[in-house]
């Protein structure tokens, strides 16, 4: 993990980021919260930057320690979670 | 800015909408411009104070958003991860009276509400509503 995977998994863990309107209106069946992303943040191993897509892939846990990936975009020094 | 009216099935409650301010990124990106934690607490204090029926979609929404384990919120409740999860496993169904009520009066506290301690204010409703409608302020 590189040193801006590492600050983007910081930034996450603290709850620096936002929700895409796409990402907070998707139906889901986990009852996502802030927390679970946080603690995806937490407990990322891999933050991988997606070519192409210009976005990054964060692998972690939720609150319950299930496997939870989200996308987040970083656009005008703003985290935007797209995509979980 | 501008407010927008969406409705938020992210937290898994089907009669969320929520009215957010919203920006756009330079290349057309939406999104809502308040941190999570305001939209989530903001939930989980309407559900305690509307008096919304607890079924287990609500204990885990509640329990999720205040950044509990399953065990942890068992501790606080009396009760194993495995009886947290037998709720949980049933979205659906409502808990009983006297759970609701206990999960309503813990959540309150935790929340930092007042609530009354009658039983009245404790129970919910009769049913889950089709729509529950907030407004978020702007972000500071």
């Amino acid at each position: 993990m590189d040193g801006f995977g590492r600050w983007l998994k910081q930034k996450l863990g603290a709850g620096e980021f936002r929700l895409s309107i796409h990402a907070a209106m998707r139906c889901d069946d986990r009852f996502l919260t802030e927390r679970d992303i946080m603690a995806c943040g937490k407990t990322a191993t891999r933050v991988v930057f997606q070519p192409g897509k210009e976005n990054w892939k964060v692998v972690g846990k939720d609150i319950d320690n299930l496997k939870l990936t989200v996308i987040c975009d970083v656009r005008d020094h703003v985290i935007i979670v797209t995509l979980y | 800015m501008e407010f927008r009216t969406i409705h938020y099935q992210m937290c898994g409650l089907s009669y969320i909408y929520i009215i957010v301010p919203t920006l756009k990124t330079r290349d057309g990106e939406e999104y809502i411009d308040l941190p999570p934690r305001v939209i989530d607490r903001a939930i989980a204090v309407k559900i305690i104070e509307a008096r919304v029926p607890i079924r287990g979609a609500e204990v885990i929404f509640l329990r999720k958003s205040l950044g509990m384990t399953l065990s942890a919120w068992g501790k606080e409740l009396g009760l194993s991860a495995a009886g947290v999860m037998k709720w949980e496993k049933v979205p659906r169904k409502r808990l009983s009276r006297v759970n609701e009520a206990a999960v309503r009066a813990f959540c309150a506290e935790q929340l930092a509400i007042e609530l009354g301690g009658k039983w009245s204010e404790l129970v919910a409703r009769d049913s889950t509503p089709k729509r529950l409608s907030l407004k978020m302020p702007r972000a500071a």
